[in-house]
């Protein structure tokens, strides 16, 4: 099912069939630089804080249930849920996302250069095709002083095994967010397997792994202290479709540092 | 009921009506900080802080303050189908927020330590489920300068006793609105029983307690100083926000800057 015509959507949102979320976050961690992305998954306000996935190196599949994501309830088959509007403002000027945590797994030990292999669940439930999956890195404890590589070992979309590294930066800070490409040719992630450093980084810095949709992905550009909203419809025409169960997170890419940046938005759906 | 199409829309519209809101002097905010609209004079009507100290009361729209509604004939429902506003001010800029103020208690006295039970109604009539209510601290009168943590005790969506916190700043401003970080799961809040505050913070500081719902919270009008915005809530946002039967529909505002600006503008509504 879809939403056919306009009338459709005009429809559903004025029948009870859609669902409107006001979120704010405060994000207390300084991103210490321009440009740097910092998550807002365990930050304090509304979804409340989720929690970094245990135990450590055993895979997860957060659900729109799970502490932190913004709790929607599923249609009603065969109806599909579409995100109509999305919007969003912060202290600094930023750009919001909205993501889907398809998948994550906690406990990643940044001062070990031993293989670790993740455990348990090693796939996402929804997008198990792979396609369009990535994955970003997490630091859920301030990296050690020393720059590492890491390595992902993962399963890609034509079930071949292959890896992707990313660095880890000297210091990196807590909550802050690394985008993490794929190996050449791939088109996505069907299944993380391990992760290894390429040295020890020292200290005790800890991370997440987080698989996310990247067709999925919500942009949201704000200028500081001034709302920002997309019409997924006629501005922005995607209408995206929320997979059953979706665990809607936010995170955002920051201008500047500052700690304690406040950050608020709107999340609209409907289904048909 | 559902309006079916634009059509049925453009005619819902011809007996819709609307409502001008013009407050000459918003009260200064911080910048990125909320601010109530509530008392400030205008349109709508000035609403008064809730009496007697420490009596709760459950809002609808015949309460003094509420932007004058009035509901839609069963089994229709009422529409925002258009939102604009302006701000004057220099260097002025923010956003507009509409709101369901389901409950609120005043009187809370920000300089004393002791447990402030509230009593009479301490519970919304409106999302008595508690699911996806949150609470708001309204500053009244200016505490003094010693910020202290309030603790808010309440019963949650599970009926499970829950304390909810905030840390009060020293002179925060009169009108100053912040969220409350809720217990437990955060989702919800079904009453509120009481507020003790850490330490007396000196002067003589009061407070309102408010409860609202984030599902019928909007961020809905962006604008910078001496630039009129209008919104339309369909083809421009695809929201189509509804107001809920007997809702108290009210104003705050967050700004850019510490100005007192004039806001002006007009809420359009239609039954379908």
């Amino acid at each position: 099912m879809g939403f056919t015509t306009y009338n459709d959507i005009i429809n559903a949102l004025s029948s009870g069939k859609g669902q409107s979320f006001f979120w704010f976050k405060t994000c207390v961690t300084s991103p210490a630089a321009a440009s740097i992305m910092m998550r807002l998954w365990n930050m304090a306000g509304w979804p409340p804080p989720g929690a970094d996935p245990t135990p450590a190196l055993s895979g997860i599949v957060p659900t729109s249930a799970t502490a932190g994501a913004i709790p929607y309830t599923n249609p009603t088959g065969p109806a599909t849920m579409h995100l109509l509007n999305v919007g969003g403002c912060c202290s600094l000027q930023a750009v919001i996302f909205l993501y889907d945590r398809l998948w994550h797994a906690g406990g990643i030990n940044l001062n070990s250069a031993s293989l670790q292999t993740i455990t348990d669940a090693q796939a996402p439930t929804r997008h198990t095709d792979g396609l369009g999956n990535m994955l970003l890195v997490e630091i859920s404890a301030a990296a050690g002083t020393t720059t590492k590589d890491l390595t992902i070992n993962y399963t890609n979309t034509a079930d071949a095994a292959k890896s992707v590294t990313v660095n880890i930066p000297a210091s990196a800070i807590i909550n802050r967010v690394l985008l993490v490409g794929l190996a050449a040719g791939d088109k996505g992630v069907k299944s993380v397997q391990s992760v290894q450093l390429s040295g020890a980084m020292g200290g005790t810095g800890v991370a997440n792994l987080v698989m996310y949709n990247i067709s999925e992905l919500q942009q949201i550009p704000c200028y500081a202290n001034l709302y920002a909203d997309r019409d997924l419809v006629v501005q922005v025409p995607n209408l995206p479709k929320l997979n059953d169960g979706a665990c809607l997170a936010t995170m955002f890419l920051s201008s500047a540092s500052g700690a304690n940046q406040f950050l608020f938005g709107r999340v609209m759906m409907a289904e048909n | 009921m559902a309006l079916a199409t634009y059509q049925d829309l453009v005619t819902a519209l011809q007996s819709g009506y609307q409502q001008p809101f013009l407050l000459s002097k918003a009260p200064p905010a911080a910048s990125g900080l909320f601010a109530s609209l509530w008392s400030i004079a205008g349109l709508p009507a000035q609403g008064a802080n809730p009496t007697p100290a420490l009596q709760g009361a459950a809002c609808d729209l015949t309460t003094v303050g509420a932007v004058p509604l009035a509901n839609a004939t069963a089994p229709k429902r009422l529409f925002v189908f258009l939102v604009c506003a302006g701000g004057g001010g220099a260097s002025y800029a923010g956003e507009i927020f509409l709101y369901d103020r389901l409950w609120h208690v005043g009187g809370i006295n920000l300089n004393i330590t002791s447990t402030q039970t509230f009593t009479g109604v301490t519970a919304p009539s409106r999302h008595t489920d508690g699911i996806g209510n949150q609470l708001l601290l309204e500053i009244t009168t200016a505490p003094g300068s010693t910020g202290q943590t309030l603790s808010v005790a309440y019963t949650d969506q599970n009926d499970a006793a829950q304390t909810a916190t905030i840390v009060v700043p020293g002179s925060a401003v009169a009108n100053r609105l912040d969220f409350l970080a809720l217990g437990g799961d955060g989702l919800g809040v079904k009453s509120v029983q009481s507020a003790t505050l850490g330490g007396g913070m000196g002067g003589s500081g009061v407070a309102n307690q408010v409860m609202v719902n984030v599902k019928d919270l909007f961020p809905v009008i962006p604008y910078t100083w001496n630039v009129y915005t209008e919104r339309e809530m369909i083809v421009q946002s695809a929201l189509l926000p509804v107001v809920p039967a007997d809702a108290c529909l009210a104003l705050m505002y967050r700004g850019a800057s510490s100005s007192s600006p004039l806001l002006q503008g007009r809420i359009v509504l239609l039954e379908g």
